[in-house]
């Protein structure tokens, strides 16, 4: 956060006055004070090493159970400075509600009194010895919900920024242990919670149209979502008194959105700049305004007032953003996209320049027969799958002994051997459906098939392989049957080969 | 005269402790991170089971990212938290030799290390480089993390192994 002080043009994406668990500040001046966040009530807490920044929900009241999250921001001039002052404050111990907790543990959850209308707050060092105290103002006892929840009682914001913390409202337990979420198939940052909400931030790699998958307490729900990221630029971020440059927004994700994606931008330096159109603006991104890759950009004339630097900031406004209701797992259909993509039969064998078949409904179910049978069952799985596509006239000669092999020493879904007619291993991460077991074979046929030419391979090198590869998951998901979330994966890892 | 001997004395010890303090695997650090091998030798072609190990040396519980995907050094920092580097007896550094489909570091990869704690794996050398020659090799491997946990990079002892 400190070096974002330093940059002329501010990119607040959803916090104005806290970041995030993770994020980085000076240590405030002065006494705690609550910073807000939607949904999230931030306590700084000055100590000598750096900040205590302290995450709970903004809606505790008496007799909630509440979750939350601690992080340790620690100050220093070089790096061995922040990293003694990290270590001596991951020792602090705060006394919050009934419990006691270390900040090295990050998390925390206890109950707030029934008859109290504040949350104390107490940090120790570890020695005991008490640093500095504060309360948090609690409402009163909200009634409990009153029945066993429906995936349909959660609320879900259906555009949420990538990295950035957002609610979902419903019958939550307060308690993180017994939630988790993903998105886009990537574990949430679970902020803070109470029985009303829970706040937490997507992965920073996580983009585009992809569904949240929720268990709370054991009841499992869906719903979908787009996960967006936001870009300021701007040609000169310097001006002298009269002068004039433009600032370009871009929004990316926005793939296939169904209602208007409200978007707040905000001159942080009214004194210095004018922004055309307004200090501060509010927008509504509209389904027909988004381009085909997804995208949504808007420019805005800044005129210098004096000479000096600018600040504006751009968010998707969470408090305006449209809900989705939640629905079981088991019946979770995610909007199709704009423009289905249509399964094209298998007219060739090379994976690399023909389209990958589609597989039936009963080729797919006799695979998922072996999958629902357990790990014991993965290498039966697999060549299940292997001999329903020899049926689509696949071959696998370009590999050792002209079959996939299953080994559970494999890291992560799948290896190829980096030789003509090397080895391809298949993992135990490439087993968590039919489709992206599917896919993932076909990601390492496609290195199989590289490797034919091993010149060729090492000209490409591992960043152009790997590119290549995840390119043709994702431009043949229709047919390997990808879901949303694996597909919003696939091109998750892909961002990180660009 | 004697003044001076205390200046250059100081500034001795201070280099000296200095350059301790950076030594890897020299066990001053919050996290030690270590490789071993069971035996000295092996027959080519077959399992070389580097064990690699980080300990928690501080007296305060440190999160560090247990997942320990080995991955080509070449690959972005999201899909490896270990390399190694393995000098063949021809003088050459060992060439990595798998493509991997692995996702990126996540949260649920990080764990809390208790003070003198360790978590551990085997990662089987020829299976990911190309140990090609019969002779000694010397190897060092080195740990990072992208987020959430220790980042590193930290660098591990180095171990000799022969292949015939």
């Amino acid at each position: 956060m400190r070096r974002l002080a330093a940059l002329t043009i501010a990119f607040v994406v959803a916090i104005a006055l806290a970041g995030g668990p993770g994020a980085r500040r000076a240590a405030g001046q002065g006494g705690p004070r609550s910073e807000s966040a939607p949904g999230l009530r931030v306590t700084p807490l000055s100590v000598p090493e750096g900040t205590l920044r302290v995450f709970l929900p903004d809606d505790m009241a008496a007799g909630d159970t509440i979750s939350g999250t601690v992080v340790a921001e620690p100050v220093g001039n070089t790096d061995a400075e922040r990293n003694a002052n990290a270590s001596t404050l991951d020792g602090y111990v705060i006394d919050v509600g009934t419990k006691k907790v270390s900040v090295a543990q990050h998390a925390l959850t206890f109950i707030v009194p029934v008859a109290s209308a504040t949350a104390g707050l107490v940090i120790r060092r570890s020695n005991g010895r008490e640093v500095q105290r504060t309360s948090i103002p609690v409402r009163a006892q909200q009634p409990a919900f009153g029945r066993v929840p429906l995936p349909s009682d959660f609320r879900f914001p259906q555009i949420i920024t990538a990295g950035q913390p957002f609610p979902i409202n419903g019958p939550f337990g307060g308690d993180f242990a017994k939630s988790s979420l993903v998105i886009g198939g990537q574990p949430a940052s679970k902020i803070a919670e109470s029985p009303r909400t829970l706040i937490a931030a997507p992965a920073s790699n996580v983009r585009g149209p992809t569904s949240y998958q929720l268990n709370e307490n054991g009841v499992a729900v869906s719903a979908p979502c787009n996960v967006v990221s936001l870009k300021l630029t701007a040609p000169k971020t310097q001006l002298t008194r009269g002068e004039h440059t433009t600032v370009h927004v871009q929004v990316s994700g926005l793939d296939g959105i169904r209602e208007p994606a409200p978007l707040r931008i905000v001159n942080l330096t009214p004194g210095i700049v004018t922004l055309s159109g307004g200090p501060t603006q509010e927008l509504n991104v509209q389904p027909g305004d988004v381009r085909p890759d997804g995208t949504y950009g808007t420019d805005r004339d800044i005129t210098a007032l004096v000479a000096g630097s600018f600040s504006i900031s751009s968010k998707i406004d969470v408090q305006r953003v449209p809900f989705n209701n939640g629905t079981s797992v088991a019946t979770i259909s995610s909007p199709p996209p704009l423009t289905q993509a249509t399964a094209t039969p298998h007219a060739k064998k090379n994976p690399i320049t023909s389209d990958w078949p589609k597989l039936s409904a009963d080729d797919q179910k006799s695979v998922q027969a072996q999958l629902d049978k357990g790990a014991g069952s993965r290498a039966d799985a697999l060549a299940e799958l292997v001999k329903i596509m020899k049926k689509y006239c696949c071959n696998f000669d370009t590999m050792a002994n002209g079959a996939p092999v299953y080994d559970p020493k494999t890291e992560g879904e799948g290896e190829t051997d980096r030789k003509k007619g090397g080895q391809v291993s298949i993992g135990p991460d490439a087993f968590s459906s039919v489709a992206w077991l599917y896919s993932s074979l076909k990601h390492e046929m496609v290195h199989s098939q590289q490797w034919q030419d091993p010149d060729a391979a090492d000209k490409l090198g591992s960043n152009g392989r790997e590119k290549q590869a995840y390119q043709r998951e994702i431009d043949n998901a229709a047919n390997t049957g990808l879901s949303d979330a694996e597909k919003a994966e696939d091109k998750g890892r892909l961002e990180n080969y660009k | 005269m004697s003044a001076l001997r205390r200046v250059v004395g100081a500034t001795i010890v201070g280099a000296l402790l200095a350059a301790a303090l950076r030594a890897p695997g020299s066990g001053l650090e919050t996290v030690r991170f270590f490789i071993a091998l069971p035996v000295g030798t092996f027959e080519k072609d077959h399992a070389v089971p580097l064990r690699v190990s980080l300990t928690n040396t501080s007296p305060r519980s440190v999160r560090v990212n247990a997942r320990l995907a080995i991955n080509d050094r070449q690959e972005p920092k999201a899909f490896r938290e270990v390399t190694v580097t393995i000098r063949t007896p021809s003088g050459r550094t060992a060439e990595f030799r798998q493509d991997i489909k692995i996702r990126a570091a996540a949260v649920r990869d990080v764990v809390a290390l208790a003070p003198g704690r360790s978590i551990a794996k085997t990662i089987d050398l020829n299976r990911y480089y190309a140990l090609d020659e019969r002779g000694a090799y010397e190897a060092h491997a080195t740990y990072a993390s992208p987020a959430g946990a220790v980042p590193g990079p930290l660098v591990s002892n180095t171990v000799r192994f022969t292949l015939r």
